[in-house]
């Protein structure tokens, strides 16, 4: 599954109320949660980009330039903790959210690096959608 | 050395070349007769084989001045002497007319069967005889002898009467016969001296050879008679029982050994007794040391040379160190097994989880929005928080699952174990039935360990939640002990390899169904369970095995059906070096923050109230502690301003610590409060941050930790006062 892009370089779509929609950049490997967060974010009437790994994922953030990037950690081709150190780079004060279901290690292993590497807040999976779109307003306010 | 000795003192010295002249006391022998001949006027010869005379008395002056000067008379004696001598029978008289023409008698003496001399009479005359004096005259002149000189001498020469040389024979054959009975005899006896000497020389050689032998065997020999009282037996023998020879021989069995293993060893002995077959058997030794060792003993008969038996020898192999080493070995393996199953399943699981996560994120997430958007109360309502629910139990499993596959790093800290034992006892009180009695017994003076407080409290409630679930159908007692240890029950090895010094032991006892022996190798394994679906993972024991085996300790169990179980774990405490590490380390990682503030402390835990208000003394802190929630309330309402900081225990008698903040707070709003908790979930950070609580500390109170949060609370930097 490829990324999709948004097409149309600034433009943004606005909410029902009226304001601006915020852009949130969603890479992730797992379609299940993939398609979950874009349900979950979409009803909360921001507008997602996907990507499914850390290359598509750079790609889509340097094409879309999102206010904020929610990533997975353990993913193929370029994981999450790399995706972060990257994004950081170019953009010291992008928002970032580092999630993580865990591996070989526990969740909170991975995501305690990534906060170290420059996420602003870190998830567990499975979480709460409730908590994830707390997450997501706060660094978006 | 004489010939005689030389044949004497070889064992196979050839008799037949003795020489009459090696073994008769010729000069003894002369003068015996010397005195016979004085006596009776009887002369004697006593000749060997090749004629040479070793005892003459009485020879008559026509031989000695006359035949036997001329080498031709003389040559006459000799023929007389040698050739008419052989083939005597013993015991009979030859007699001859030597060519001299005088008698001659003679008997033989035979020494062992061979001739070896003679004994002669000679030189006479019988007296019915005429003596040729014309013969005698006829010698003289061939032979030039002085004639009247030579007739003179013929005329002195004895005549006796056939019945006085017969008589004189008799006597000398017999005194042959004497000799030859006792030359041979001293022959003999001498030679039996001799071999006796170099038997018990080599006698001498073969014990000392034996002794040395029996001495440098390393195993225990030794030998008893038939009526089982030790005979020998070597040093390796006296220092595995360590007693003394004097102990040891001539005691019987049952003198030596304890009465059971002496009973056994009997009836072995008395087995070999009357079978005769030669005994290998495992039994056990009781050593100086009082220890049982495992050990095999060899026993045989001993006989005599006529085939009697005279008792037995037996040797005892001991192989304690072989059979503990076999034990070992295979513990070892066993938690090799353990070991790789381990990681096996941590690789498989740490795969699983991450995809695991993810489906279950999706679900969850799922549902959330779906139940958000259905009707409060409606069925769909209702469904989906079944569905929440499951989920959420899938999430703690998987948890469960990589908690238990990781060996995680966990921050392992100095801690108290009674306090945080007492603490998980505190949440068993409040979730389990009154059908089960709780029976603490912690010991106070518990030594110390290093270790993370979460798996400290894991263990325990796994191991509860066990007993409890064994518990569950009749109700029972749940007994918590916590105690030092000072040598283990099983040999432990060190976390570094040496032997530790000191371990504690907890140990949770239920009296619930006990473990059936068909299920006790499986009951570590993950995933194995005896309990209904819903009701228990099975992960809890593989989980509390992993666990303890990182810490270096024990799981043991002892079980009866239908009586109960008691799982012990023995952790080793904390040692010197670990405590000057842990703190070191702890002291250098950050400067820990001081401050002079009055804190108002309440905990009901004893132990912890001392500990807790010496930390905060060491750190500059005037401390005022309270045991109970309401007497510190009281407090506190008749002086709210007196005190800069409240730190409570949350789980406490009457009132909790959660209540206490909030009657607290409306006393003084904002008083900056602290919560301390167990690992209880209950209590969330979020809980407390809702009741106005500003600060939460999970138990036990670590130094830097807590130093660093009530400054945070205070708000306010280090202060050194």
């Amino acid at each position: 599954m490829n990324y999709l892009l948004y097409q149309f370089g600034c433009h943004r779509q606005h909410t029902r109320s009226g304001t601006v929609m915020k852009n949130i950049l969603v890479i992730e490997d797992n379609e299940n949660m993939l398609s979950m967060m874009n349900d979950l974010l979409s009803r909360s009437e921001y507008h997602v980009i996907s990507a499914t790994d850390g290359v598509a994922g750079l790609k889509a953030y340097r094409t879309a330039k999102p206010d904020l990037v929610i990533t997975d950690i353990i993913m193929p081709n370029k994981e999450g903790l790399e995706v972060i150190m990257d994004l950081v780079k170019e953009t010291p004060r992008l928002k970032i959210i580092a999630m993580s279901g865990g591996g070989i290690m526990e969740p909170r292993t991975y995501l305690s690096l990534a906060e170290k590497l420059g996420a602003d807040e870190i998830i567990e999976k499975p979480f709460r959608p409730a908590d994830l779109l707390a997450l997501v307003a706060k660094l978006l306010a | 050395m004489s010939k005689a000795t030389i044949l004497v003192v070889e064992p196979d010295g050839d008799i037949e070349t003795l020489q009459l002249g090696d073994i008769i006391d010729a000069p003894a022998l002369q003068t015996m007769m010397e005195d016979f001949h004085r006596l009776t006027g009887f002369g004697i010869g006593i000749l060997d084989t090749e004629g040479k005379i070793l005892v003459g008395v009485g020879w008559q002056e026509i031989c000695t001045e006359f035949h036997r000067r001329h080498p031709d008379t003389l040559q006459n004696c000799l023929v007389n002497d040698v050739t008419l001598n052989s083939d005597i029978p013993i015991g009979t008289v030859k007699a001859y007319r030597c060519k001299n023409n005088l008698w001659d008698l003679m008997t033989p003496i035979e020494i062992g069967g061979h001739h070896v001399g003679n004994v002669c009479l000679g030189q006479f005359f019988y007296d019915d005889e005429t003596v040729d004096y014309d013969f005698f005259r006829s010698q003289a002149k061939k032979y030039g002898f002085d004639e009247a000189a030579y007739l003179a001498a013929l005329d002195r020469v004895p005549r006796w009467s056939r019945d006085k040389v017969a008589a004189a024979m008799a006597f000398y054959t017999g005194l042959s016969r004497l000799i030859s009975t006792l030359s041979y005899n001293t022959v003999k006896l001498s030679r039996t001296l001799i071999e006796k000497d170099t038997a018990l020389q080599q006698l001498e050689e073969n014990k000392s050879f034996q002794t040395s032998l029996l001495e440098n065997i390393p195993i225990p020999v030794f030998s008893k008679d038939t009526a089982g009282r030790y005979l020998v037996c070597n040093s390796a023998y006296k220092n595995f029982y360590g007693k003394t020879t004097e102990q040891i021989l001539g005691a019987d069995t049952f003198a030596l050994h304890p009465p059971e293993l002496a009973q056994f060893y009997h009836n072995k002995d008395d087995e070999l007794f009357r079978t005769g077959r030669p005994q290998v058997y495992e039994t056990k030794f009781l050593n100086f040391r009082g220890e049982l060792c495992d050990g095999i003993a060899h026993t045989a008969l001993l006989t005599d040379t006529d085939g009697i038996t005279t008792g037995l020898v037996g040797a005892i192999l001991d192989i304690s160190e072989r059979n503990r080493a076999a034990e070992d070995k295979k513990k070892l393996q066993f938690q090799l097994m353990q070991a790789q199953k381990m990681e096996a399943i941590g690789t498989l699981a740490g795969g699983i989880a991450h995809d695991f996560n993810n489906i279950l994120g999706a679900i969850l997430g799922y549902a959330e929005m779906v139940r958000e958007d259905s009707p409060v109360g409606s069925t769909t309502a209702r469904d989906l928080d079944q569905i929440l629910q499951a989920g959420n139990r899938a999430k703690d499993l998987v948890k469960q699952i990589l908690t238990f596959s990781r060996q995680a790093i966990a921050e392992r800290i100095p801690l108290q174990p009674a306090s945080i034992i007492k603490e998980t006892i505190k949440l068993l009180r409040a979730s389990l039935p009154t059908t089960i009695t709780i029976l603490p017994a912690i010991d106070p003076a518990t030594a110390p360990i290093l270790a993370d407080p979460i798996q400290i409290h894991q263990l325990t409630m796994n191991l509860c939640t066990n007993a409890f679930h064994a518990m569950e159908e009749r109700g029972g007692t749940l007994s918590i002990s916590l105690t030092n240890v000072d040598t283990p029950r099983q040999e432990q090895l060190g976390r570094f390899g040496g032997p530790a010094e000191k371990f504690i032991r907890l140990s949770i006892k239920d009296t619930g169904t006990g473990i059936p022996p068909e299920i006790r190798e499986k009951i570590f394994d993950p995933y194995f369970t005896t309990k209904e679906i819903g009701k228990g993972t099975g992960m809890g024991l593989a989980i509390v095995h992993g666990i303890v085996s990182s810490y270096g300790g024990t799981l043991t169990y002892d079980s009866q059906p239908d009586q109960g179980t008691t799982f012990h774990i023995t952790l080793p405490a904390l040692t010197e070096l670990e405590k000057l590490a842990a703190d070191t380390a702890a002291d250098q990682e950050t400067k820990i923050p001081r401050g002079g503030e009055h804190i108002l402390f309440i905990d009901d835990e004893e132990i912890l109230v001392d500990m807790t208000r010496t930390m905060l003394e060491r750190l500059g802190y005037h401390v005022t502690v309270r045991n109970s929630s309401l007497e510190a309330l009281t407090v506190f309402q008749n002086q709210p301003d007196a005190y800069d900081l409240v730190i409570t225990d949350q789980t406490m008698p009457g009132m909790t610590g959660i209540d206490l903040a909030r009657r607290m707070l409306q006393i003084r709003p904002n008083l900056p409060i602290i919560l301390c908790t167990g690992y209880s979930s209950l209590i969330t950070e979020d809980k407390t941050k809702a009741a106005g609580i500003k600060g939460f500390a999970l138990k036990p109170l670590a130094k830097k930790n807590i130093a660093g949060l009530i400054r945070k609370v205070l708000g306010k930097p280090d202060s050194v006062k």
